[in-house]
């Protein structure tokens, strides 16, 4: 796998942008945390699938649920190699509307190649609103109703306007970490920040 | 590590990102002359099929048959290009009557041509009638012998379709697909990652042939071409 050595300064407007959707319903850990990650991914990629089954459980014990770190999920379905992942996304997005988008997001990276290659996958989405216990009639209004891709969009759209231009990219405290990151690094940059934040000044 | 500031430099490795590759396929006609192929479908794999099947075929025991279907085909394709030229040529000589009748010409030239065309008819008949005798003497052991092929093909590469999914889920990338243009031009939007294409036309030269290409995507245009494919038999 080729590898990218991708170093982008972001301007944070771009991911203010994507705040227009209930940020809330898909953000993890305390408001007062020192650190927000904005985690840009796609629910079609193996490399965000990679690092939300192998990473993210670590992260989210050892930083979030310590107050360390506040995570955000922004989407940033790559439609031209992914053609499932808008409608992944939607199920995501409206599932947070019933205060679901982490279970739904788990759920979806765990199945992600059981629909990943199918050529409709919506009655196998429309399962996973079952296993979800979500309200059938609501969820499927929501996903047919265009405000949903609308909002997905304008996540995509705040990620591109970031300076990402893969998946998974975070924006961590002004700079973007390109791809899945081995445990051990998130650890040495979120400690670093971590330290920089809440060192007391003299 | 120092701590971080705004605009810390770090390295990404393993992240989806499009980026397109483009193929052209062209094959010799019965003129031998390079033409488009359209409306083929091409397929872009993330791991070199050639080398599972190869693989796959060492392992077992060897492919039946392949001598006396070779020679059952040899059998049949003078015929068939016979059947084919004298085809053509018809559709030539009716070309050319009608172009003799919109330009008025004069009606012992369109005698002539009329009695050129019955002639190349007459040929056309014969040529159809030895295809179809050769067709019909050799068709049902051919195809007999093809189902043998099946069966093996069936039990020889019966794991090919685990081996390429644990393949595709190791580098994390599923087979894309797109069909020839009319001009023969095809392409898909690929995540990064060693690709290969792959496509399958049959020869119109001969029906028991088939040009086969899979190669790998080195660059972001790769033409399949008679340069970079196989004519083969299709057993």
């Amino acid at each position: 796998m080729r590898c990218w050595l991708v170093v982008v300064l972001v301007a944070a407007a771009g991911l203010a942008e994507a705040q227009n959707v209930p940020l809330a319903a898909r953000t993890k850990g305390s408001p007062t945390a020192p650190i927000v990650v904005y985690e840009m991914s796609d629910f079609q990629c193996p490399f965000c699938r990679r690092h939300a089954i192998e990473v993210f459980p670590t992260l989210e014990r050892e930083y979030i649920r310590t107050g360390k770190v506040r995570w955000v999920f922004i989407n940033y379905p790559l439609t031209s190699i992914h053609p499932n992942a808008v409608p992944a996304a939607a199920l995501a997005m409206c599932a947070a509307h019933h205060n679901k988008f982490w279970p739904a997001h788990d759920l979806l990276f765990q199945h992600q190649e059981v629909w990943a290659p199918l050529k409709n996958p919506a009655p196998f989405l429309l399962s996973l609103v079952d296993s979800l216990r979500l309200p059938k009639a609501p969820m499927t209004a929501c996903l047919q109703r265009s405000e949903t891709v609308a909002q997905i969009k304008s996540d995509a759209d705040g990620a591109v306007k970031s300076g990402a231009q893969s998946t998974p990219t975070f924006y961590v405290e002004g700079a973007l970490v390109v791809g899945a990151q081995p445990p051990q690094l998130v650890r040495m940059v979120l400690d670093s920040i971590y330290r920089a934040k809440t060192a007391k000044k003299p | 590590m120092r701590a971080m500031g705004l605009g810390v430099i770090l390295l990404g490795l393993m992240a989806c990102r499009p980026r397109t590759a483009t193929v052209r396929v062209t094959i010799p006609d019965f003129d031998g002359k390079e033409t488009a192929v359209p409306q083929l479908m091409v397929t872009f794999l993330p791991y070199d099929r050639d080398s599972i099947v190869a693989a796959l075929e060492a392992a077992a025991p060897p492919r039946p048959h392949v001598a006396a279907l070779d020679s059952l085909f040899a059998v049949f394709r003078p015929r068939y290009q016979a059947a084919a030229v004298a085809g053509a040529r018809v559709e030539a000589a009716v070309l050319a009557r009608a172009e003799l009748v919109r330009g008025q010409a004069p009606a012992g030239d369109l005698a002539a041509a009329d009695a050129a065309l019955a002639a190349l008819r007459a040929e056309q008949r014969l040529a159809r009638q030895g295809l179809d005798s050769v067709r019909s003497a050799l068709g049902p052991t051919i195809d007999r012998l093809r189902r043998e092929v099946a069966q093996w093909e069936d039990s020889a590469l019966g794991s090919y379709r685990s081996i390429v999914r644990s393949l595709g889920d190791r580098v994390f990338a599923n087979p894309v697909a797109d069909t020839t243009s009319s001009d023969g031009w095809a392409s898909a939007e690929l995540t990064d990652g060693s690709w290969w294409v792959t496509a399958l036309t049959i020869d119109p030269t001969d029906p028991n042939r088939e040009w086969y290409w899979n190669l790998k995507l080195d660059r972001d245009t790769v033409y399949l071409s008679p340069r970079t494919g196989r004519n083969r038999p299709r057993y």
